[in-house]
């Protein structure tokens, strides 16, 4: 498959002076054509500018975007023929729903029976056939969501743009429309860039995913690739539950890293950032996600054991989180999937780690919101 | 995450330059050349032609050689300052009644809390001196019953009584709605922390309302400086700024005079909204969050029936002349008593013959002026909302400068600036509606930008990402949005253009008189019953357009002047 979308070196600066701030520096995709692409980040991470950007609402101050092979880069968002579901929905309330889906096609001067038949079928789609004479106030946060994407989706749009289109939505409501989203996005067979902070969100929405912070890509990759094998601890942070363990290296061969933890076990793991070159007596942190923590003694070779107290332990009804003390340092988290008899807060207890689910990463690296 | 808004499409489509251009001409030439005219023109001396070294300031030093200029001037500044803190006196209770006691028939007290401003005032005016003028019915009441003779009404003490009760309205209005939609937990919590009422009052309730009140009084101060009506109907002898300004102008043609007192009014309502800018800025503390409860009301039996009895006592007054005039315009012979004889609709004939031409006059002027300052007001209120233009504050000051100059200032303006020169509009319909358009454009820019600024920008990005250019999402988005805001604003431009007379009494010709000039003519040849006929007929169409207003926007009479 080829690259539908293509951005390059894109930046994007605001305001002017000694008041500039760069939102986007140099962002460079590859979205690949039928792919669901999503943007995640934490908040101000210049996700929503870059998709701004690509559907012309900004302009860029360097950089270029081209899309089929049709540079992006100048053109206004009306030539770009692109469909877009805003956060707010943005849905008109002075027309009604019909109205409403039917803005790009009359936009674009389409003769009415073939306005009527198209709305009849992108209503269909979206599952709300019979909705047309209400008015958007008169519907539910879920079918207001379905509109919007109705009337993005209306005049088959090469490229389709999402702006954190759940975040309205109740917790529940969210998941089943994520998944709503997938379908229609599956059946449309559209290209569709997708932003959002919500992590679960992205990894279970999207074919590929890139990973922003402070305006740049820290990480493309699939939903697996990029939550197994994070580039760097800030996004291992990002997505889902992380413990970081303080390490010193004590040698490197091919992507192996050999280090020592404080309390003297050495071990050797894999290399998490391979631009890494480690050296002997560098610092190191260690990553390592709680559900691959085990508590209580006994394993094979590849496994290694530590002593451990339980400090407390939090029950989150699908799961058991207990905090470890491992002497000094953050406490290692340890999700269970029931409360583990014979272990209780205070007594002195081993956890186990599967050599192959750890990382190494250079220096003493914290967490974006750490690190801010 | 804010996110500042970039203006893609006014750099793509050229429509959008088009447009706004044109508006920024207009402003141009009839807002920025006719204020430029009359401060360089207040400089020259009398029918100088302009150069720089017949530069003067002749005019100005009159005020310290004149008497007439000097009396004048403490006159104006006198009543002004007398009519904001009675109407303080007068509103404030009423406001704090009216939302703080429980009492029944709140909404019509405020429809008729507000009848005061939709009426012109120098209407009313008149009706003073039915009342106490030297063969005042109160007069001659008091003085066979009581043998006391009252104080002439001409002179300061009518014009303060006129204006005080024509405008404590404003300060009414604004404290209602401070005192309405304040979060009442503010003193709940106060009250929690173990606050007593008197110390709540003081310190959580009234720097809550301070900024409304201040407000009023700031809009009253310089409604009653720029008001000519009412001085030249109550003043007689007593000169105040505006009449000053209309006898240099029309008694001795003396353009360069009048602009030089009309900018010294300029300067005094320009210090006024000043300080009212610097009181409101250090309190910047308005609350506009959603309120989740109303605030509890007083509903002691003592209070209620206090509050009841103050509020119909207030507006019985205010609307005595309203009333006065709808009497006389049915009368037709008055005999020695109090009341007319007998009633007909004489007076309607009369009028509908002789005053049809100003009548017609008066509806084709607003309507059409109404139109243009929508339009134009529209844009304005787009520009600057949707922040296209760096450079914000010359808009700002466009739409600042006809609410800071009064009205007669406005008319000296445009008559300056197109009574010579390149454009000469004197003695026609334009240079009217070219003033009312200036005077009225930040009405229904106000209104505009409120309703625009409720617009999410999503609507409009939404509309361009699925294919529409600038012009058809402006036309069919951005436009029918804000629509209800411009229609508010537009009844408020058509029902106070057809009671302007400050400006019209400068700029009308024989042709374009208007009806509020008829009205004042006959009222200065003292036929009263004419007056009263065509007042009452242009009360009517006001009221008319403001329901309209109210049935457009689901509002009351009130808040639609709060918005202004």
């Amino acid at each position: 498959m080829t690259a539908a979308l293509i951005v390059d070196g894109l930046r994007k600066e605001f305001g002017g002076g000694a008041e500039r701030v760069a939102a986007v520096c140099d962002v460079s995709l590859a979205v690949q054509a039928g792919e669901l692409f999503t943007l995640l980040g934490p908040s101000g991470c210049g996700k929503t500018t870059t998709l701004r950007l690509i559907a012309g609402l900004e302009t860029a101050t360097s950089g270029r975007i081209v899309f089929d092979g049709q540079d992006f880069t100048r053109l206004p968002p009306f030539r770009r023929n692109l469909g877009m579901v805003f956060q707010s929905y943005a849905l008109y309330p002075h027309m009604r729903i019909f109205e409403n889906v039917a803005y790009g096609l009359r936009a674009r001067g389409a003769p009415e029976a073939e306005v009527r038949r198209r709305v009849a079928e992108v209503l269909e789609l979206v599952g709300l056939s019979g909705l047309e004479e209400r008015r958007p106030g008169q519907l539910s946060g879920g079918q207001q969501q379905r509109i919007a994407l109705a009337r993005a989706l209306v005049y088959g749009p090469r490229l389709l743009l999402l702006d954190e289109p759940l975040s309205n939505l109740d917790a529940k409501l969210r998941v089943y429309m994520r998944e709503e989203i997938r379908k229609i996005q599956q059946r449309a067979g559209i290209t569709t860039l997708y932003v959002t902070h919500d992590q679960e969100e992205a990894l279970s929405i999207s074919d590929r995913l890139a990973v922003m912070y402070q305006g740049q890509v820290v990480q493309v990759g699939t939903p697996a690739e990029v939550y197994e094998l994070p580039a760097t601890v800030g996004v291992a942070d990002f997505l889902g539950r992380a413990n970081f363990l303080d390490a010193r290296v004590v040698g490197a061969h091919g992507d192996r890293v050999r280090v020592r933890l404080p309390s003297g076990a050495a071990l050797e793991v894999g290399r998490g950032d391979s631009a890494w070159q480690p050296a002997a007596d560098e610092t190191a942190t260690l990553f390592v996600r709680p559900e691959r923590v085990r508590l209580g003694g006994g394993g094979d070779g590849s496994v290694v054991e530590l002593p451990c107290t339980v400090q407390r332990y939090t029950f989150l009804g699908g799961i058991v989180r207990y905090a470890l003390d491992v002497g000094g340092g953050r406490p290692v988290l340890a999700d269970a999937q029931r409360l583990l008899p014979g272990i209780s807060v205070g007594r002195p207890t081993r956890l186990q780690l599967d050599l192959a689910d750890l990382r190494a990463y250079p220096g003493a690296q914290r967490p974006w919101g750490e690190t801010a | 995450m804010r996110r500042p808004r970039t203006t893609w499409w006014r750099r793509l489509d050229p429509m959008a330059v088009v447009v706004l251009s044109l508006a920024a001409l207009i402003l141009l030439l009839f807002l920025v050349y006719p204020i430029s005219r009359i401060v360089l023109n207040s400089f020259l001396p009398t029918d100088a032609p302009f150069g720089w070294a017949s530069l003067t300031l002749e005019h100005f030093a009159r005020f310290a050689s004149s008497s007439l200029y000097r009396k004048a001037l403490v006159h104006s500044l006198t009543v002004s300052l007398a009519a904001s803190v009675l109407a303080l006196l007068i509103g404030l209770p009423m406001a704090f009644f009216v939302a703080r006691v429980k009492m029944p028939g709140t909404t019509i007290l405020l429809s008729l809390g507000t009848l005061p401003l939709v009426v012109p005032p120098f209407l009313g005016a008149y009706s003073w001196i039915l009342l106490l003028g030297r063969n005042g019915v109160l007069t001659n009441f008091i003085k066979h019953t009581l043998g006391l003779q009252l104080p002439s009404v001409y002179g300061a003490p009518g014009i303060i009584l006129a204006f005080t009760l024509g405008y404590f309205p404003y300060v009414f209005l604004l404290a209602y709605g401070a005192l309405s939609s304040a979060d009442p937990s503010l003193e709940e919590s106060a009250e929690i922390m173990g606050g007593s009422r008197w110390r709540i009052t003081r310190t959580v309730t009234v720097p809550l309302v301070t900024p409304a009140i201040a407000a009023g009084m700031v809009i009253i101060f310089m409604q009653s400086l720029g008001s000519f009506g009412v001085p030249a109907v109550l003043g007689g002898e007593y000169y105040v700024l505006t009449t000053l300004i209309y006898f240099q102008i029309v008694g001795h043609f003396d353009l360069n005079a009048g602009g030089a007192i009309a900018l010294v009014s300029v300067a005094f309502t320009a210090v006024s909204l000043y300080l009212l800018h610097r009181l409101t800025e250090r309190r910047g503390y308005v609350t506009v969050t959603a309120r989740t409860h109303a605030a509890r009301r007083l509903d002691g039996r003592g209070i209620r029936v206090l509050a009841m009895a103050y509020c119909v006592l207030v507006l019985a007054v205010a609307l005595i002349p309203q009333a006065l005039i709808l009497m006389t315009s049915f009368a037709d012979r008055w005999g020695a008593g109090a009341l007319p004889t007998s009633f007909s609709l004489g007076n309607y004939r009369r009028v509908f013959t002789a005053a049809w031409g100003p009548m017609q006059n008066s509806l084709f002027l607003a309507t059409v002026a109404t139109l243009a300052a929508a339009v134009l007001g529209t844009l304005m209120a787009y520009v600057a909302v949707r922040k296209a233009v760096r450079c914000r504050w010359v808009l700002d000051l466009t739409i600042t400068l006809p609410f800071i100059f009064p009205g007669i200032a406005v008319g000296v303006a445009i008559l300056s600036g197109f009574s010579s020169g390149l454009l000469i509009l004197s003695g026609t319909w334009l240079i009217l509606a070219v003033a009312y358009v200036i005077r009225r454009i930040p009405y229904i820019f106000r209104s505009a930008s409120a309703a625009l600024t409720q617009i999410d920008p999503a609507m409009e990005e939404a509309s361009a990402t699925c294919g529409a250019s600038w012009l058809r999402t402006s036309t069919r988005i951005t436009f029918p949005l804000m629509l209800p805001g411009i229609l508010a604003g537009a009844c408020i431009t058509f029902s106070t253009l057809l009671g302007e007379l400050s400006t019209t009494i400068i700029l009308y010709s024989a042709r374009w008189k208007t009806m509020t000039v008829a009205i004042y003519e006959y009222l200065i040849a003292d036929l009263l019953g004419p007056a009263s006929a065509l007042g009452t007929l242009l009360t009517v169409v006001v009221l008319a357009s403001m329901l309209l207003a109210n049935k457009l926007l689901g509002r009351t009479l009130g808040s639609l002047f709060r918005m202004v």
